[in-house]
Order: C-alpha cells, then structure tokens, then sequence
C-alpha cells in the first residue's frame, strides 16, 4: 500500500489505546463507523478530506470516529483528515464506548503539512430520530463548510479553531433537533437559535423567548405563540397563518413575505 | 422483669455520619453497566523537516472530553 507505519507511529497509536487499523483508501462510512483517512506521498501531494456521518446505536455504543492525516517520503505534501460524527445512543444501554481519535503525521517529510480533527456528539436519545429535510439541510451546510475549510490551504493552527466553531455549532443544532422532538416548548428560551425552513406547525411556544431567532421560511401554522418574543426574529417568509400571536413581542421582526392570514394579533406589539 | 429498650441519645444521633442520597431523578438517569467513552489525538513529526502536524479531537458526551 505504500504506507510504511514508523516505530514512532506505532508507540503513538498505542497511546490511542485502541486504534482500529484504518483502511488505506480514502476513507469509509459505515454504520457506526466514520473513518476519514487522508494520505499524501510523492505523486499525490493533496489529500483534503471532510466526512460528518450520524448514527443510531441501540444497547451497545461501540461507534467509531477516526482521523487520519499521513503525508510520507514527500516534499509539501499537505493531508488534511476531518471527521465529524452525531452518535444517538437510542434507548438504555447495557455499554456506551464510542471511540474518536485523531491522529497526524508527517514521516520523512520536507515541508509537509498534516492535520487530524475529529469530532463526535454523542446523545442519549430515548426514541430514534429520524432528521427532517430542514434538519439534515443544517447538517449538510455545516459538512460543506467544513470541506471547504479542509480545502482552503491554512495551517493547523489556523483551521483548529474554525473546526471546532463547526463542532459547536454542529452540536447546538443538534440539539436543538433533539428538544423539538416535544411540540410542547411554552416558556422555553429559542433566543438566537437557527431554525430556517423548520416544521413547527402546531407547536406551542406560548410565551417562549424567541428573540433574534432565525426562523426564515419556517412553517408555523397554527403555531402558539401568545405573549412569545420575537423580537428581532426573522421570520420573513414564513408561514403564520392560523397563528396565536396574541400579546406577542414583535418589534424589530423581519416579517416580509410572511404569511400572516387567519393570524391572532391582538395585542402584539409590531415596530 | 426486662429492661426496655433505650433509644439512642441525641449525642449518639450526633455521632452518627451520614450523607444524603442524589435525588431519584438523577439516580435514574445511571442506566449504564459501562460507560467508558474513548477520545484521543496525537500529532508527529518523524524524520521530517519544516514540517507542520496538528491534531485534535473532541467528544461530547455525557462525559464531556476535548484533547
């Protein structure tokens, strides 16, 4: 294969204590397993590869998130390795060992730059989760970004923040899904929370803090909202009608294109 | 005739040590057997000149974990 494991290399990945022998080829996604293996050598000089895989494991958690980052025997190579994983750990568990490692390295290399991120996000789940369009559509812009920063040509030092920007923000939308599992989130706090093109039709936010929330294109028919705020909320596009806005906060909200027919207004504050 | 039973003293009572129980909520949340989540990284630099190697992992859990 061409890639020759070091004695250093091997001492590291037995720090790694178990280290699954990654696959030589790109990298693989399986159930349960997220393996990204970036490799670069004379002749293959670039290898910059991103994957976010979410899985579901039921009564034994044994997912695996690897990143792998190996430039050898090579002038200004550059491996970039990134792999994202949201592991829902569905119901009890007899056994959770999910396993996220991330290794780089730079073998008999001259200017050559090798970096390794991994992410995962494991959540306890008590039901399985299925992610709508508009959930799996974060997801997915969350994944190009990140490949695009893996491509971008910046040093590890440069990418290892705006990765793990990437991972927060991965896991607040995450969990997000998660609590919008309960249509019931009267007296809860959305305050700033990115929720564009989502199904919260017959959702009950009646006095919920919604301020600053991006709710663009979101469907909310027939959505309780009484005496929520929504101040400064965007909310253009979105789909009212049939909703409680009684005694609703809505200064400062972006409503252009809303649809607001068969909407209960009264007493909302508009400005 | 028998000797009644003694209670114990309100000096014994404060002899005693004891520690209050979690609530129940939170002692039913500990369903697991083994909760053993692994998060590690680790960057090399072997044989290599003017070379740059990064790694980092992150894992939220239950048990939070950043290298």
């Amino acid at each position: 294969m061409g890639v020759r494991r070091t004695a250093a290399s091997v001492v590291a990945m037995g720090t790694l204590a178990v280290w699954a022998a990654p696959a030589m080829a790109a990298g693989s996604t399986t159930n349960g397993t997220n393996t990204v293996d970036a490799i670069t050598t004379t002749g293959s000089p670039t290898s910059q590869l991103f994957a976010l895989q979410v899985t579901s494991q039921r009564g034994q958690d044994n997912a695996q998130n690897t990143a792998w980052a190996y430039a050898h025997d090579c002038t200004g190579c550059r491996s970039v390795a990134v792999a994202f994983q949201v592991d829902f750990e569905v119901g009890p568990m007899s056994q959770s060992t999910p396993q996220n490692l991330g290794l780089a390295e730079n073998y008999q290399c001259t200017g050559c730059v090798s970096y390794a991120y991994a992410y995962q996000d494991v959540v306890p789940v008590a039901h399985p989760i299925t992610l709508n369009a508009p959930e799996q559509a974060q997801l997915n812009d969350i994944a190009s970004r990140a490949q695009q920063l893996a491509s971008s040509g910046q040093t590890p030092a440069q990418m290892d923040p705006v990765f793990k920007q990437l991972a927060a923000e991965l896991q607040t939308d995450v969990a997000n899904d998660v609590r919008l599992l309960n249509s019931n989130q009267a007296g809860t706090s959305w305050k700033g929370a990115q929720l564009p093109g989502f199904l919260l039709s017959g959702f009950n936010f009646a006095s919920a803090d919604l301020s600053n929330a991006n709710l663009e294109q979101a469907q909310l028919r027939g959505t309780n909202l009484s005496g929520a705020n929504l101040s400064g909320a965007h909310l253009s596009g979105a789909n009212l009608s049939g909703a409680n806005l009684s005694g609703a906060n809505l200064t400062g909200a972006n409503l252009s294109g809303a649809n607001l027919s068969g909407a209960n207004e009264r007493g909302a504050t508009f400005g | 005739m028998t000797d009644e039973p003694q209670g114990l003293t309100d000096e014994e009572v404060a002899e005693q040590e004891g520690e209050e129980l979690p609530d129940r909520e939170a002692m039913s949340l500990v369903n697991l057997n083994a909760a053993a989540p692994i998060n590690a990284a680790a960057a090399l630099n072997v044989l290599s000149d003017n070379s740059a190697a990064g790694a980092s992992a992150t894992q939220t859990t239950p048990i939070t974990q950043t290298t």
